[in-house]
């Protein structure tokens, strides 16, 4: 039997708050409150009770077996197995050689040797058995003041939690950025020297012992855990996913097969309903044009082929909306190949249009699809995830499958040319990047529209009432999504 | 009252003989190349003069209102010729199109930059925020202000107007045979802007200063004190505070490149002439400037690795004026809507740089105004232009397609009184929301589905510029 860890990329997320949530673990999900028994159900808070602690999102890996390496299904393991995970991470945004603004095109970060005081090292940390917590991973930042006075602090990066069937779940940092005294930050939405977060990344692996006698296994090639800044707007995804990004690499440049016809269900619809949704995070109007509410979009029919071009045409009108990399350079804003072939078949009424759902049992696919469908791919400019560094084939291992081979790269290069800190990029790209996870707006309960970034707007107040901000969530099973917890005593 | 325009003649000196100009041998100190490339620059194109000026102060306004105007025209034409291009890669790998609008937003930084030098010396009166007054007096603007698309011509006259006073040796040759093609095409003479920032950087040099290229007293009927002292500066503790444009309210920490700087003192204000002239339009040659751009956008059009929109020449509402008239009439709404847009921006801005920063630290009418210019530039400007590029133009068919006309109303920026300007304000709006109706009124709009977003955006935009301005109760 082979075994792989599924998703094959986790994406964990920032939060002061020790409690905790899941990403979302089905395409098209939002994230889970973990049960007992290992189902989630709908997350009903994003914060503790005071609104001014952000609980973590946790990435819960999966083990997943096959016989042929091609199905893969959730693992059956004897009631006699162990499963042992390791997972590294490392934040080195503050010790890399970094341009003002960033990079146009994949590059690996360097460190200069000078720098490796400024490289929090999270460390290897090991988990084995059901509801298990593990050591945190604690990292040292050491750099100078203005003063010449030495600067260090103890970095936490994160904790490796179980549920209660074994499976991994990773946890992130609590989202404080932090700077010598005297050190400013700001104007740049990119470089701050001096300035450490506790972004980071690393690997994940997994050994596998059906019983005490029995050799242990490796669960193959590993899997990779990033941890985020927050989604203030979780249920809302970017038109074009870190999914879609690495999708496309892969059909380009390492052999993933280039899909077929369309599903609406699957494939068409999904992608309108991230349209549509930006209606809650940014204001422009094409978003809740009434055409996307048309019941007749998943027909085939010729009759309706003029509908379908025209709501073809307001995916589209992302294009010109949002903003890609600064630089001439680098990447324009723009849709996937594949995407747009999905929609041009579409319009067309070339698609499947028998109903289809991704509900019902995690699946491998589904798993890694899901995570980097909550993750920015649009506007590598450095973006809010994982940056342009991702379109470098060689990160991946092969057959592609969505998975960076631990050859190929180290824990902290990833993340290493995101922005520094990342509250920087929360501030001054605040229109037309990624609203999806940086709202622009904020819709009210009562109605109307606020600015989301209200009474924290500057450098260093984002840095430090960035916890008090509101998250845009869904209000039961109806597409509203409203501004809550904020903390109502963070002023206008 | 805002300052009174000035009046520029330019002055094109005698030289005595021992000022003639030699051919300098490649071997030359800089100095000497750079004092040469300067002399014969003068010798073509002149020294301008402020008419009038009788002080050193006097005589930097008036160049700095000059170089205001050439900076809104060249941002201008730069917009515009960026709307031609489409936002994708060219077969180069390159972004040509975001190469066009970082240089048109880098003339921003330009033009507010001069702003704040205007503020150092006039206060508050003397921002400037016109376009084509005082460079209709004269034909030694560095180019004709016509709109275009990307054409070789086109980037001739972008090369003719940033190129440095010495041009690389490398690229002498093409340069000559560019400058050459904008002036057969524009039917005269081009010139650089660089002139009018040699002239600032000496006005704004100590008396004593070590010298420079030319000394420009000796050669135009300069003032008799011709040097900015720091008693001609305004009062750097309070009425420059109140009223500097700084670059977190104008948001440009988001582009590369840009100089948005604060001015205190007469040496900053020469470190940033001498930044502004670096970047683009001036003498010196150092660093990544507009003429490296250009040239590197011509090299690639030549190669044909550059796709180009149809946009017209010129484009224009009214008969009787040079370029190509609109006449299709739902095209002609639209540029209609596009100017008030454009106007309600620059007076946005205008407004905005009058308007005195709150001394508690809030954000008040000043950085609201700020933030609806940015907004105004990303997402009314732009889309309008946009979707005009796609809208037929002329009535009688044909495949051509139009484009904006950028026509500026002078007369939005006579007074910088806040009543008046908020007057301006709503006069341009409620004639944009009776254009919006008799756009919803045309035949033309049912064939066009996605205008109907675009109104609802306008208005939006619209009406938060309205609930700027209260209406007295």
């Amino acid at each position: 039997m082979r075994y792989r860890i599924f998703p094959s990329i986790g994406i964990a997320r920032l939060g002061e708050d020790e409690d905790f949530f899941l990403g979302p673990e089905r395409p098209g999900d939002s994230p889970g409150e973990l049960q007992a028994d290992g189902t989630v159900i709908p997350v009903t808070r994003f914060k503790d009770a005071t609104r001014t602690r952000i609980r973590k999102q946790g990435a819960r890996f999966h083990i997943f077996e096959s016989q042929d390496g091609i199905n893969w299904s959730p693992a059956n393991l004897p009631a006699t197995a162990t499963v042992t995970w390791t997972v590294t991470l490392e934040n080195k945004k503050a010790a890399i050689t970094r341009s003002d603004a960033p990079p146009t095109a994949p590059m690996r970060p360097q460190v200069p040797a000078g720098n490796q005081s400024m490289v929090i090292k999270g460390g290897l940390k090991e988990i084995t058995g059901p509801n298990a917590t593990s050591a945190h991973f604690t990292g040292q930042y050491a750099t100078t003041a203005p003063s010449g006075a030495a600067f260090q602090v103890d970095v936490d990066l994160g904790v490796l939690r179980t549920d209660g069937q074994g499976r991994l779940i990773v946890l992130g940092g609590k989202g404080q950025s932090r700077a010598p005294a005297g050190v400013p930050i700001g104007p740049s939405f990119y470089r701050n020297p001096k300035w450490h977060d506790d972004v980071s990344d690393g690997p994940v692996t997994a050994t596998i012992k059906l019983s005490p006698a029995e050799a242990p296994i490796q669960a193959e090639e590993g899997a990779w855990v990033i941890v985020a800044p927050p989604d203030y707007a979780p249920g809302i995804d970017c038109v074009v996913t870190l999914y879609d990004v690495i999708r496309q690499l892969g059909i380009s440049d390492s052999g993933l097969a280039a899909p077929g016809i369309p599903s609406f269900d699957l494939d068409i619809n999904p992608l309108l309903t991230r349209v549509h949704r930006l209606r809650f995070v940014h204001e422009d109007a094409t978003w809740s044009d009434a055409r996307f509410n048309n019941p007749n979009l998943g027909s085939r029919a010729a009759t309706h082929q003029q509908l379908r071009t025209q709501v073809r045409d307001l995916v589209l009108t992302t294009e010109s909306v949002f903003e890609g990399h600064i630089s001439n350079t680098g990447p324009p804003f723009l849709l996937r190949s594949f995407q747009k072939k999905f929609l041009d078949d579409w319009a067309a009424g070339n698609f499947d249009d028998t109903p289809a759902s991704t509900a019902g049992n995690l699946t491998a696919a589904g798993l890694t699809r899901a995570s980097l469908e909550s993750a920015a791919g649009q506007g590598f400019c450095p973006g809010i995830e994982a940056g342009i560094i991702v379109l470098d084939k060689t990160l991946y291992s092969t057959p592609f499958d969505f998975r960076f081979s631990h050859t190929s790269i180290k824990a902290g290069d990833i993340t290493a040319l995101m922005a520094q800190p990342w509250q920087s990029d929360f501030l001054e790209c605040n229109t037309e990047w990624w609203p999806t996870q940086r709202p622009d707006i904020a819709p009210q309960a009562g109605g109307g529209v606020e600015n989301w970034v209200r009474g924290a707007f500057g450098h260093e107040l984002l840095v430090e009432r960035h916890p008090r901000l509101g998250f845009i969530v869904q209000q039961g099973a109806q597409e509203v999504f409203v501004e809550v917890e904020r903390d109502p005593t963070l002023g206008a | 009252m805002p300052q009174t325009r000035s009046r520029i003649r330019w002055h094109r000196p005698s030289l005595p003989a021992e000022e003639s100009f030699t051919i300098m041998r490649a071997t030359a100190p800089a100095p000497l190349v750079e004092r040469e490339a300067v002399r014969r620059m003068i010798l073509r194109v002149g020294i301008p003069v402020v008419e009038g000026a009788t002080t050193a102060k006097e005589y930097a306004i008036g160049l700095l209102q000059l170089a205001a105007e050439v900076e809104h025209a060249l941002l201008v034409q730069y917009l515009y010729a960026a709307f031609s291009l489409p936002n994708e890669f060219a077969s180069d790998s390159v972004n040509y199109h975001r190469t066009l609008m970082n240089i048109a937003i880098q003339e921003m930084g330009h033009l507010t930059t001069v702003q704040n030098l205007l503020l150092l010396l006039g206060g508050r009166d003397a921002f400037y925020m016109q376009r084509d007054l005082i460079r209709e007096d004269s034909d030694k603007n560095p180019i004709p202000f016509v709109l275009e698309p990307i054409s070789k011509a086109s980037l001739a006259k972008y090369v003719a107007a940033e190129k440095p006073a010495k041009v690389p040796p490398e690229l002498a040759e093409k340069v000559d045979e560019l400058v050459e093609l904008a002036e057969q095409d524009s039917g005269v003479e081009t010139h650089r802007v660089g002139v009018i920032y040699e002239v600032l950087k000496w006005i704004f040099s100590p008396p004593a200063a070590s010298p420079e290229p030319v000394n420009f007293s000796s050669l135009a009927p300069l003032p008799e004190k011709p040097h900015i002292t720091d008693a001609d500066l305004q009062d750097n503790l309070i009425v420059v505070p109140e009223f500097e444009a700084l670059r977190p309210e104008w948001r440009v920490n988001a582009v590369e490149n840009v100089i948005l700087e604060p001015v205190h003192t007469v040496a900053e204000a020469r470190e940033v002439l001498d930044g502004i002239a670096r970047q683009g339009e001036g003498l010196t040659n150092g660093g990544p400037s507009h003429f490296t751009e250009f040239m590197a956008i011509v090299a690639a059009f030549e190669a044909g690795t550059i796709s180009v929109k149809s946009m017209p020449k010129a484009p224009t509402l009214n008969n009787g004026e040079t370029g190509e008239l609109i006449s299709h009439r739902y095209t002609r709404l639209w540029v209609e809507v596009f100017n008030s847009q454009y106007n309600l921006l620059v007076l946005a801005i205008y407004h905005a740089l009058v308007t005195p920063r709150p001394d508690d630290g809030s954000q008040g009418l000043r950085a609201a105004l700020a933030s609806m210019s940015i907004h105004s530039m990303r997402r009314v400007v732009h889309p309008i232009a946009d979707l005009i590029s796609s809208l037929p133009l002329r009535e009688d068919g044909g495949p051509d397609k139009a484009g904006p006309s950028f026509a500026l109303d002078a007369s939005i920026l006579n007074s910088n009184n806040d009543a008046d300007l908020v007057a301006q304000h709503i006069r341009l709006l409620d004639g944009l929301k009776s254009l919006y109706s008799t756009i919803e009124a045309s035949a033309d709009f049912p064939s066009f589905p996605n205008h109907a977003n675009t109104l609802i955006n306008l208005r939006n935009t619209d009406q938060a510029r309205r609930n700027l301005f209260p209406t007295p109760n």
